[in-house]
């Protein structure tokens, strides 16, 4: 169940994704990746409440979200390898240790990167993974 | 920057700059950023002097490309370390046996060059994942299926030359098995075929294994012989069904006569998938995240361990909880695999006492539906929920950072197990071990069984340290017993390498004629599986 203190919590997450991409992604601090998102997927797992108030926050703040429930690779082979391929583009999320685990070394064979990763209550991890300086 | 031992940061850099003229500049790594992506994630040295670490990485495109790297290190006597997609977590991942080693990363050959629906094979490059192969498969519509191990995000290749295994059939899960033909770069960049690619203008490289003369395929895994740059697979047609049996026996003591059909089903293919074996009576294996069964059923299986099964039998009858389960797969006709499955049935009717529980007939391919429930290996289907299991619950409140794989092979008897269990069960006791209270044994390879135990790996080094101090006492005890590790990771090669001594390491002194004469400037990653070269043999740490 999504508690109150979930849904605080998960915006303040939220809030914070769009500066950390920007900064990560752009050599100039706000800026925007091409097509106009600073970020391409926010992912939230459905098993924990925070996450899924964190992707609840981070639908109603305009950006795309994708959830999964613990196992990511759907999300992974359908979404992610066929956008990388075209251009590797940021991705953020708020997930236990598992599934970034996974997408941090999926995201390295693209030249991308984990740029925050900031433990967060229970065993959540919020996470940005973006561009990095390797083609 | 580290430099590879023995080797001066002049020679070092020259190499380095002949590597960048080969390759491109932008495919050498040697920053600290880049070069420590190639740690090992599951390192049981983490953050210690031992930790296995690279000097640089190398990442060609072409055959030409490695070709000319083998040359360069050559003369420059530079350790190349060749890792597919590295991705062998568990059992050394992408870190090098010898620190200093420069990487050879071949994740960026990941061409699938062929796939033949006809005759149900593949020849693909090293640096294609199950992944890229499945989805090759599936955007054409063909009617062939891979086996994945799991996870499924490594490599064919790398996962075969390293012996792994899958989910399917017998003849398709033991992914070196099912190899067929083989391209190799040698120390000296000197370009081979095995088997029918030997021949020029050959037609049946991937459709006849061992060619003419010496079949010397197997010097290529588990070992440093070569560069593997493509190799051939075989395929499994797509089944028209999948049908499931489980076998239920009442006492702990009919493990023997279980296994005994087992294996007769086994050997002669009438069941051709990989059987899983459980205890319902011993709560054994426990699912990921259960809680350990009641202190009352640990101490009954104690007493089976030390032979008295008697209470654990009474306890199981109460609950009607049977002693053992076996669930059998059969791939195939719909009306074939019935018929097999209604044959094993009166074979294992012979003991007393057992009951069946018919599965599901699946027809393939998998709905929607069936493919989220089902576990997708079985079915070819590479994914990684394997890594959404270990995340933190009740049961499990602290999750280990990784974790090293203790896989010794033992024969396929119930009176095996039974011996196991008692040995590994005073092992882990006496050092600290996390082993179940009573370890079941897996089906995955052909006439043998496979003990799995995944010991952890945390940040703490003096964690780390008595785990692997527990590991090598374990390897030790099972070598007394005459149990051998199937793969290791590199912590524990030369170890595991020195426990197949027959006739004074004749095995071992074999290979490293072999090393002297295939790669006598022993560039190629030196100390995989034990096998050093010379100028290092006994100097290495």
């Amino acid at each position: 169940m999504v508690t109150r203190r979930d849904v605080v919590l998960g915006a303040m997450a939220v809030s914070a994704l769009p500066a950390i991409a920007g900064a990560w992604v752009s050599p100039k601090p706000g800026s925007t990746l091409e097509g106009g998102s600073a970020l391409y997927k926010v992912i939230y797992d459905e098993r924990f409440p925070l996450s899924v108030a964190f992707g609840h926050e981070a639908l109603r703040a305009g950006l795309a979200v994708h959830a999964i429930r613990g196992d990511m690779t759907d999300l992974w082979y359908d979404d992610l390898y066929p956008q990388w391929r075209r251009q590797p583009l940021a991705i953020a999320g708020l997930t236990a240790h598992g599934p970034l685990f996974c997408l941090e070394r999926l995201s390295w064979d693209f030249g991308m990167r984990v740029a925050t990763r900031d433990a967060r209550p229970g065993e959540l991890i919020s996470w940005v993974i973006a561009p990095g300086t390797r083609a | 920057m580290r430099t590879p031992p023995g080797v001066s940061e002049a020679d070092f850099a020259a190499a380095l700059g002949q590597f960048e003229a080969a390759i491109g500049k932008s495919w050498v790594f040697t920053s600290d950023e880049d070069v420590d992506l190639y740690k090992d994630a599951y390192s049981p040295f983490w953050g210690e002097a031992e930790e296995r670490r690279a000097s640089a990485a190398l990442a060609p495109d072409t055959v030409e490309q490695v070709q000319a790297i083998a040359r360069i290190a050559n003369r420059y006597r530079i350790p190349l370390y060749t890792i597919s997609t590295g991705r062998n977590l568990g059992y050394g991942g992408s870190a090098p046996a010898a620190t200093g080693s420069v990487v050879l990363d071949l994740k960026r050959m990941n061409r699938v060059l062929e796939v033949n629906e006809n005759n149900a094979y593949a020849l693909v490059e090293p640096g294609v994942s199950y992944f890229d192969l499945y989805r090759h498969i599936q955007e054409r519509g063909l009617k062939v299926w891979i086996d994945v191990p799991d996870p499924g995000w490594g490599s064919p290749i790398g996962n075969a030359l390293d012996r792994g295994g899958g989910y399917t059939t017998h003849q398709f899960r033991n992914h070196f098995d099912s190899h067929c033909g083989m391209e190799v770069v040698l120390a000296n960049g000197e370009l081979l075929r095995t088997g029918m690619g030997a021949m020029p203008g050959s037609q049946a490289w991937q459709q006849y294994k061992t060619g003419y003369g010496p079949w010397i395929d197997g010097i290529f895994s588990q070992s440093n012989f070569g560069i593997v740059t493509k190799m051939g697979f075989w395929l499994m047609p797509q089944p028209d069904a999948y049908l499931t049996g489980t076998v239920l026996v009442p006492r702990h003591a009919d493990l023997v006569p279980l296994v005994e059909v087992l294996n007769y089903l086994e050997n002669s293919h009438v069941c051709n998938g990989m059987s899983d074996l459980s205890s319902p009576a011993m709560e054994q294996p426990a699912p990921p995240g259960a809680p350990p069964p009641a202190p009352e059923v640990v101490a009954l299986i104690n007493k089976a361990i030390a032979g008295n099964a008697g209470d654990l039998d009474a306890y199981g009858a109460s609950k009607g909880l049977a002693a053992w389960s076996v669930t059998i797969k059969f791939y195939g006709p719909a009306k074939a695999i019935a018929a097999q499955w209604e044959y094993a049935k009166e074979r294992f009717a012979a003991i007393p006492g057992t009951k069946f529980i018919d599965g599901e007939l699946i027809r393939l391919p998998l709905t929607a539906e069936q493919r989220e429930r089902l576990h997708k290996v079985e079915f070819g289907i590479p994914n990684l929920s394997i890594f959404s299991m270990g995340a933190r619950n009740a049961n499990n409140p602290t999750p280990t950072d990784g974790h090293q794989w203790f896989s010794p092979i033992i024969p396929r008897s119930g009176a095996a197990v039974f011996e196991a269990n008692k040995v590994f069960a005073a092992a882990g006791r006496d050092f600290g071990l996390p082993v179940p209270p009573y370890s079941i044994p897996f089906c995955f390879w052909e006439r043998s069984f496979l003990f799995l135990f995944g010991f952890p790996v945390t940040h703490d080094a003096a964690k780390n340290q008595a785990t692997r101090t527990a590991f090598r006492k374990l390897v030790e005890i099972a070598a007394e017993h005459g149990w051998g590790e199937y793969r290791t990771a590199p912590a524990y090669q030369d170890l595991i390498m020195g426990t197949y001594s027959f006739n004074n390491h004749a095995l071992l002194r074999f290979h490293e004629t072999l090393k002297d004469a295939v790669d006598p400037n022993g560039i190629l990653s030196p100390g995989r599986y034990g096998i050093w070269p010379k100028h290092l043999r006994g100097k290495h740490p």
